[in-house]
């Protein structure tokens, strides 16, 4: 009887699955019409909340022409100037676009406003061995390398300042937010806890440890400080699960549960919230991103897996722009793509 | 968190999965739960597969933004291979990167920490060649019959082992080669790499069996770097490919090398470290085929023929699957030179040479580019050496075939006139231990025996050396051959046999008679230096050398 029901909803899950995860999906929606029709979600009647706004794969997409330096930038990086190989993480500000990217062994940094472009194949330490983070504050940009077991501090122009977390025993850290007064989380994985530093490299405080239980993690693997409301939102990754602190590290709630419908999680990754609160957790086994609301609700799910635009490949980190762009690093389509989120 | 119930579903739908499966992970890496399991409790072990197999979700959950999205379920580790591209991982490989990403488990697995020259800072550290996983061994890619008739240095798709698995879709993917659910031959391999067994269960390299490298039991002999760091076998053999290869964020992403640089892979165990002979000592002599000045310039479809720069690196001569033992005619390549490509003595490329000479010829026999000036400048001035020792000369030293006639050769006891000879008869090591072939060597051009050819040198039997190991010194210079007055111009006048004789051949004379521009000089009055034969065994020299006019002399 149970094996019934079971092959009954398979059956009907298929055909759902046939139109798109989310529903009758936009992005497909445009490409089966041809026109270059605005790819929004949900689809109409809904109200639309999220609109596709464009991808970076190059400098060039930003408008960053490649003139002499950045040939000789070529030269050094290789025959694709500046193009992405598996873009990691996300982080923006001030003009600024930087990309960790793994696959490169490095950070790609586009600066809006100098119109330059640079690529950060290393830091004081030596060349990054797996940069996964990066979160930029002002004239700093953070890079957590999770093989050399440090996050290191460079500029804008990609000059490196110093390392932090040399000696606090961090164990593959990966997430990085930034709190205020320039204090900087870190999502120390391996240690499953995550661990408080200030931008002088002196560790304040850490909090976590391995668990199930509320404050407890099993590798924490992203972060990011909502500072409209005072709140760190932790990637709980095989909890399956998203966790919520305050700036001090007391627990003040949690959400989601393993599952393979909208609304559960399956491999949660970046975690980022936008000017509503809402809170846009990135899947990776889902290709897609979900949107919760504080409560823990789900709103809205937009993204499905392929290469086309609004589709992703294993997505992982995200960004929220205080200007309600939405970054998301589309690692194995090999670029990052930029969303609106509508009030 | 509620995760009864969803265990429940999952025990339900695992039901079908042997118990085994769960029992084994329980004491690898791949137990992410948070207390470890005790075997002897199965309830507790179903929470182990809920980390990588997502367990069905009881509940709907509403989207309160878009009403259509309720009833959707995910698969959310099975990949359609539709519209997926070259670098999009599909299938169960998916399911390992999500975690393998380098934030929950290590992103390049297996990183070497091989040494070699790479600098720990450079810019080049990685080059971005495509969109593939460049520095990892390439998934998610159709191994079916097409891809087997493009590929002949791979097993028949139909004849894999069965512990070497493809996907329902006939791709290859990380389950190819590992079982997240089972450690016992470590890294999770699905089966046991001692000799390379797993590369071999699906690349076929020829020759590969009976090579040195599949067969040597060398160890390292402790100098300088351990070649396989980080390996549980001792041996070359028992290491196979892993010598020289490395499958995951291999240092050289072309050919998953494992060290930066061509001749880096094989100088670590070529350098005093593993195998007998040192080819890097061989190589820092003043005359030396510099392997390290090639870089990465070497590409293995090469058509020297078509066009390439022109550069030396170990794999241009030697190709290290291969050795086996074939028939050995007279110019066969040594066993360490078996299956290389080649330019035959008529100048077309060969994808395996049949001679020695062949192997030379990629560099030293093209028209318009040679690698290296002559040292002595001659009359007929014919830079390409193929063509020097072309059949068609009026003399030549037998490398492309036997010489015509045997009279003039006057060779020792120990040699015959009816053969044919090889480059590395007088090509080598001049050094009397250490390997024997054209690395490098004392004498320059890289020459096993002395041979000066210097103007008033000294005649003795270690000044000449080279031509006297086959050219009987006592017959040369006291009258056994045609010319009767060896003695008088080698001993009495020193002028070295190179003033007269080019050791390849001669296009226009016979007894290989190519003067040496910078001694020989025109006779005043006459337009060039030349010598014309006269009869059967004489000849007549018009020329001026050392002050002595002859115009002609003849003999």
């Amino acid at each position: 009887m149970r094996a019934r029901l079971c092959a009954i909803s398979m059956a009907a899950a298929g055909a759902a699955l046939a139109c798109g995860c989310f529903g009758p999906d936009p992005a497909a929606r445009a490409a089966r019409s041809g026109a270059r029709a605005e790819i929004v979600w949900p689809e109409p009647p809904d109200r639309a909340r999220i609109r596709y706004v464009g991808s970076v794969e190059s400098p060039a997409d930003l408008g960053i022409e490649t003139g002499v330096l950045s040939r000789a930038v070529r030269l050094i990086t290789g025959r694709d100037d500046g193009r992405f190989v598996r873009p990691h993480a996300v982080a923006a500000g001030g003009g600024l676009l930087a990309v960790a990217d793994p696959g490169a062994g490095g950070v790609h940094l586009f600066d809006t406003v100098r119109n330059s472009y640079a690529f950060v194949p290393g830091a004081s330490g030596g060349s990054f061995g797996s940069p996964v983070g990066v979160a930029v504050w002002g004239e700093n940009v953070f890079v957590s390398d999770s093989e050399r077991n440090i996050v290191a501090l460079i500029d804008r122009q990609g000059a490196a300042v110093r390392e932090i977390g040399g000696g606090a025993g961090l164990r593959r850290p990966a997430g990085l937010a930034l709190g205020e007064g320039g204090e900087l989380y870190v999502a120390d994985a391996g240690n499953h806890r995550i661990c408080v530093f200030s931008i002088d490299g002196a560790m304040l405080r850490q909090f976590g440890g391995r668990g199930t239980g509320p404050g407890q993690f099993n590798f924490p693997t992203n972060l990011w400080y909502d500072g409209l409301r005072r709140r760190l939102f932790v990637a709980d990754a095989l909890n399956f699960r998203v966790q919520v602190f305050d700036p001090s590290g007391a627990f003040t709630g949690a959400f989601g549960e393993p599952g393979d419908r909208p609304g559960y999680l399956a491999r949660p990754r970046g975690v980022a919230t936008d000017s509503d609160g809402n809170v846009h957790v990135v899947d990776a086994l889902f290709d897609a991103v979900q949107i919760f609301n504080p409560e823990g609700a789900l709103l809205l799910g937009y993204g499905r897996r392929g290469a086309d635009a609004g589709e992703f490949w294993l997505p992982a980190g995200i960004h929220a722009g205080s200007d309600d762009r939405i970054y998301v690093a589309d690692s194995y389509n090999r670029r990052v793509q930029i969303f609106a989120y509508l009030h | 968190m509620r995760i009864c119930t969803e265990t429940l579903i999952a025990a339900a739908c695992l039901a079908a999965v042997p118990a085994a499966a769960s029992a084994r992970v329980i004491g690898t890496k791949h137990n992410l739960a948070i207390q470890r399991q005790n075997a002897a409790v199965p309830a507790a072990s179903r929470e182990v597969c809920a980390f990588c197999h997502t367990p069905h979700a009881p509940r709907v959950k509403k989207a309160l933004w878009n009403q259509q999205m309720s009833s959707a379920v995910y698969k959310p580790y099975e990949s359609s291979t539709l519209g997926a591209k070259v670098g999009q991982p599909t299938g169960a490989s998916k399911l390992c990167l999500s975690c393998h990403d380098g934030t929950i488990a290590a992103g390049t697995v297996l990183k070497g920490r091989r040494a070699g020259s790479a600098k720990a800072w450079t810019l080049d550290r990685r080059k971005v060649l495509g969109t593939d996983l460049s520095d990892d061994h390439p998934i998610s890619f159709r191994y079916d019959a097409a891809l087997f008739g493009r590929d002949p240095q791979l097993v028949n798709p139909a004849t894999l082992p069965k512990s070497v698995p493809l996907d329902a879709n006939r791709e290859m993917q990380c389950t190819s080669c590992h079982d997240a659910h089972d450690d016992k031959f470590g890294s999770f391999l699905v089966a046991d790499n001692g000799r390379s067994a797993l590369c071999t269960a699906c690349h076929d390299m020829s020759g590969w069996r009976s090579s040195a490298h599949a067969n040597s039991a060398a160890r390292w002999s402790g100098a300088k770097d351990n070649p396989w760091p980080g390996s549980p076998y001792r041996t070359v053999a028992e290491n196979g490919c892993a010598s020289c290869h490395q499958t995951h964020a291999a240092r050289h992403p072309e050919r998953l090398l494992s060290r930066r640089g061509h001749d880096e892979v094989c100088l670590g165990c070529h350098a005093g470290t593993v195998a007998a002979a040192n080819i890097e000592a061989a190589m820092s002599g003043p005359s030396a085929h510099r392997t390290i000045e090639a870089g990465d310039i070497h590409d293995p479809v090469e058509d020297p023929v078509k066009g390439m720069p022109l550069h030396v690196t170990c794999v241009d001569c030697h190709n290290p699957h291969d050795g086996g033992a074939r028939s050995r005619t007279a110019s066969a390549p040594h066993a360490s030179m078996r299956g290389v490509s080649g330019v035959d003595a008529g100048g077309a490329f060969v994808k395996e040479s049949r001679h020695e000479h062949e192997i030379c010829y990629k560099c030293h026999g093209l028209d318009g580019r040679q690698p290296a000036k002559p040292r002595v400048l001659r009359i007929d001035d014919e830079r390409n050496i193929r063509r020097q020792f072309d059949l068609s000369n009026q003399s030549f030293h037998p490398v492309h075939g036997k010489a015509p006639s045997s009279r003039a050769t006057v060779l020792t006891p120990s040699h015959s006139s009816d053969r044919v000879i090889q480059c590395t008869d007088c090509h080598g090591n001049g050094a009397a231990k250490g390997p024997k072939g054209p690395h490098g060597s004392i004498f320059a051009p890289i020459l096993r025996l002395p041979y000066s050819t210097a103007d008033r040198t000294v005649e003795s039997g270690s000044a000449y050396a080279l031509c006297y190991e086959c050219h009987d010194r006592t017959a040369v210079l006291y009258g056994a051959t045609r010319f009767k007055k060896h003695a008088d111009h080698v001993v009495k006048h020193r002028t070295p046999c190179s003033a007269c004789h080019d050791a390849h051949g001669s296009q226009r004379n016979r007894g290989l008679i190519n003067f040496d521009r910078a001694i020989v000089k025109p006779a005043a009055g006459s337009a060039a230096v030349s010598f014309v034969p006269a009869g059967r065994t004489g000849g007549r020299c018009y020329l001026s050398c050392h002050g002595a006019v002859h115009n002609p002399r003849t003999y």
